[in-house]
């Protein structure tokens, strides 16, 4: 009798030695010790930090002295904003916060460090350059997770998990090619673009090898999968992949042209796109909008109009290939797995059948697309169980 | 045993007229839900951890509201009382009809408390069912949430496994690092939500795995245990093996660890896509297993499925 083909057991995550008796205590055992990854963390690099975001905006509103009776442009426009949506019940009202301001949020509230990392992943070994954000210090016994955002975001959509995940784990965020601040290019393989999150990795933590946990969305969640092999990253610790599944990506790709067709081309200016990121559902909470908008669009030269940075149009030749094959290679992959989904009915046939083998953790966060920018406390919750769970089990 | 084991003349007629009504795919009311599961939480509070069982037993694995399988699966097997059965767990979310494969299996109980065998599933948990479907199932078929309520309240009752003739180990899903013996188990306290972790959590989540001793179940729940770690429980509390459910194998029912475990799985097509057999087991008097494989019942247009939505961006 032979089930379904049962996953190679060769590269297993670690066994345990377990002695006979043990669940009484196991959960006490099992407790997260905060301190046991260096809860302790390291103090900023420099750059000033801003104790208390929404104070300050409060103060600068304050500032302004408008007259009595009357009240700023942006406050009206938000108080409309707001009553519409609180009419039509499109906001889940827990994560809207107090809204004053359409304007952008800086990365350094989430992240410590913006830096550039020249890689050799061009064409024939030339050197294109990745724009990078990071907090906390990568060493051996502090969990890295390596972030990887999904098609048209950047890495600033893991700025609120950052800030949630901070104070325990090193996070990395990368701008994706043609992304962000990184370089333009236009080749969209999925080889290329997991070269380039490998040999990025290698160029920043090749040297340390800090466990590594590649946590990727969508577009990123294909890369993460593909890049989650041993000869890529030795210290592959797990691979978590927030809402890409192979066949409901397939059956959604050809209504993807005209998504992004019906998008603005242009907006006149960085919080009006923060506007349209809110109001379109692109994202549901307001404060991730605010953080990653002026990492998605920019200033046409000559004109006083923004626009995208990424042109996802150009990428379409590739999307077939970014998900082909996935289900499959993501039951491969040599580690621990977490799958994020936003809904149940995500699942194709390949992984139900491999959650119902027990293959992988699946756990569903009913949000839109982007996960962790609409759920960014329960996604924290969900990265921080499943690396607590398997380290603290490995140690023993 | 007691009088209370004989059901009035009355009970037995209205839980007669409750099965032939769910046997055609009809819901119970709400009200007449309350009186079942207070009729099941009264005989399975009485019921030990690890519950008796006899033979003959037909042995049922997941069947996750898939109740037009179930039927098939009473074809074959015949029903209640002219066939005794064991039913492993799961009975709700995924499919599409949890709300009438749990009232039947319920109904059964009730009408035949000693020729059926209910245990839990990890499933039939507050938690799960809020997120595969039972939940949402019971609003959209009752307006309410109230039906869900009082079913999940009555899961908490369910014993955690059966034995049968002292010789066959039946939990849902496997073993536990904490409970090397039978009367470990029954020194449990079951009455309550499944929880995250320890020895309950465990008999609900773990799996049998090819590698040796104890490992970190890939679920994010239980364990997974090893031939020695099977044969090390069959041996300290005298079993012929180890008969469970909760994974799907594609033939519906599949040996490992060298005979000392087997899983029966009985939702055929899982989760309408899977494509695999379903199976279940019939267990004569001395013990000799046969098991029966069946194909997914023909699919029925009643409307009531719900259309897999397409995410609108996917990139």
């Amino acid at each position: 009798m032979e089930a379904f083909p049962s996953e190679g057991g060769d590269q297993a995550p670690s066994r345990l030695n377990i002695p006979r008796n043990p669940a009484v205590t196991a959960p006490e055992n099992r407790m997260r010790n905060p301190n046991k990854f260096g809860l302790m963390r390291k103090e900023s690099f420099g750059v000033p930090r801003i104790k208390n975001h929404t104070e300050l905006l409060k103060g600068m509103f304050e500032k302004k002295q408008l007259p009595p009776g009357m009240t700023s442009l942006k406050e009206k426009e938000a108080a409309m904003f707001h009553t519409s949506g609180a009419n039509t019940g499109a906001f889940p009202g827990t994560n809207v916060p107090s809204m004053k301001s359409f304007e952008a949020l800086p990365w350094g509230d989430y992240f410590e460090v913006k830096k550039n990392v020249e890689v050799a992943s061009g064409k024939d070994g030339t050197k294109l350059s990745f724009n990078m954000y990071t907090t906390g210090e990568a060493s051996e016994d502090r969990p890295l997770v390596y972030c990887i955002h999904g098609g048209g975001y950047t890495g600033l959509t893991w700025a609120l998990l950052a800030k949630k995940l901070r104070d325990k784990y090193t996070i990395a965020a990368l701008d994706l090619r043609s992304h962000g601040e990184s370089s333009q290019s236009e080749d969209y393989s999925i080889e290329a673009l997991a070269k380039d999150v490998t040999l990025v990795w290698q160029e920043c933590f090749g040297s340390t090898k800090p466990k590594t946990v590649l946590l990727g969305h969508s577009l990123g969640g294909a890369i993460a999968i593909h890049a989650s092999s041993l000869e890529s990253i030795p210290s592959l610790a797990g691979t978590i992949v927030i809402d890409v599944v192979e066949g409901t990506a397939m059956a959604s790709l050809p209504y993807m042209q005209q998504v992004i067709n019906k998008r603005p081309k242009t907006f006149k200016g960085v919080e009006e796109f923060v506007k349209y990121a809110y109001s379109s559902g692109l994202t549901k909470n307001f404060e991730a909008a605010r953080v990653s908008a002026s990492s998605q669009v920019k200033k046409n030269p000559g004109t006083s109009e923004y626009a995208w940075i990424t042109d996802l149009m150009a990428t379409e030749p590739f999307w077939k290939e970014w998900y082909q094959g996935l289900s499959a290679r993501f039951l491969k992959v040599p580690a621990p797995k977490l799958l994020l989904l936003a809904g149940t009915d995500r699942l194709d046939k390949d992984l139900t059948i491999g959650q119902m083998q027990g293959k992988f953790q699946m756990k569903v966060l009913p949000a839109g697309h982007a996960i962790q920018e609409d759920e960014p406390d329960k996604t924290a919750e969900a990265v921080d169980d499943f690396i607590t769970r398997f380290q603290t089990q490995v140690v023993q | 045993m007691g009088e209370k084991d004989i059901l009035s003349l009355a009970d037995a007629s209205e839980l007669d007229n409750h099965i032939n009504n769910l046997m055609e795919c009809k819901l119970l009311s709400e009200e007449d839900v309350e009186a079942l599961c207070k009729k099941c939480k009264e005989i399975l509070e009485t019921e030990p951890n690890v519950t008796p069982v006899s033979c003959p037993v037909t042995v049922v694995g997941d069947v996750h509201g898939q109740y037009h399988d179930v039927m098939e699966l009473f074809k074959i097997a015949g029903t209640a009382p002219n066939t005794n059965f064991l039913f492993l767990g799961d009975y709700v979310d995924r499919g599409y009809y949890s709300v009438e494969t749990v009232q039947i299996v319920l109904a059964l109980k009730a009408r035949y408390p000693k020729r059926v065998t209910i245990i839990r599933g990890n499933h039939e948990s507050r938690q799960i069912t809020q997120v595969y479907g039972f939940y949402d199932e019971c609003l959209r078929k009752y307006g309410t949430a109230n039906v869900w309520k009082m079913v999940t309240d009555l899961f908490d009752f369910l014993p955690l496994a059966a034995i049968v003739e002292n010789q066959l180990f039946c939990p849902h899903a496997g073993l536990s690092p904490g409970l090397n013996t039978i009367s470990n188990i029954d020194q449990l306290s079951r009455f309550e939500e499944v929880p995250h972790e320890g020895p309950m959590c465990d008999l609900l989540w773990s799996d049998p795995d090819e590698r040796p001793g104890w490992g970190l179940s890939p679920r994010g729940a239980g364990y997974t245990f090893g031939q020695d770690v099977s044969e090390q429980f069959t041996h300290t509390n005298g079993l012929k093996f180890i008969m469970r459910a909760h994974q799907l194998v594609s033939d519906g029912y599949c040996w490992v660890h060298e005979g000392s475990v087997v899983t029966v799985f009985s939702a055929p097509n899982y989760c309408y896509r899977c494509g695999n057999l379903a199976a279940i087991c019939e267990i004569d008097e001395h013990l000799n297993c046969k098991f029966l494989q069946f194909e997914h019942a023909p699919p029925r247009g009643s409307g009531t499925e719900i259309k897999r939505m397409v995410p609108d961006y996917f990139l």
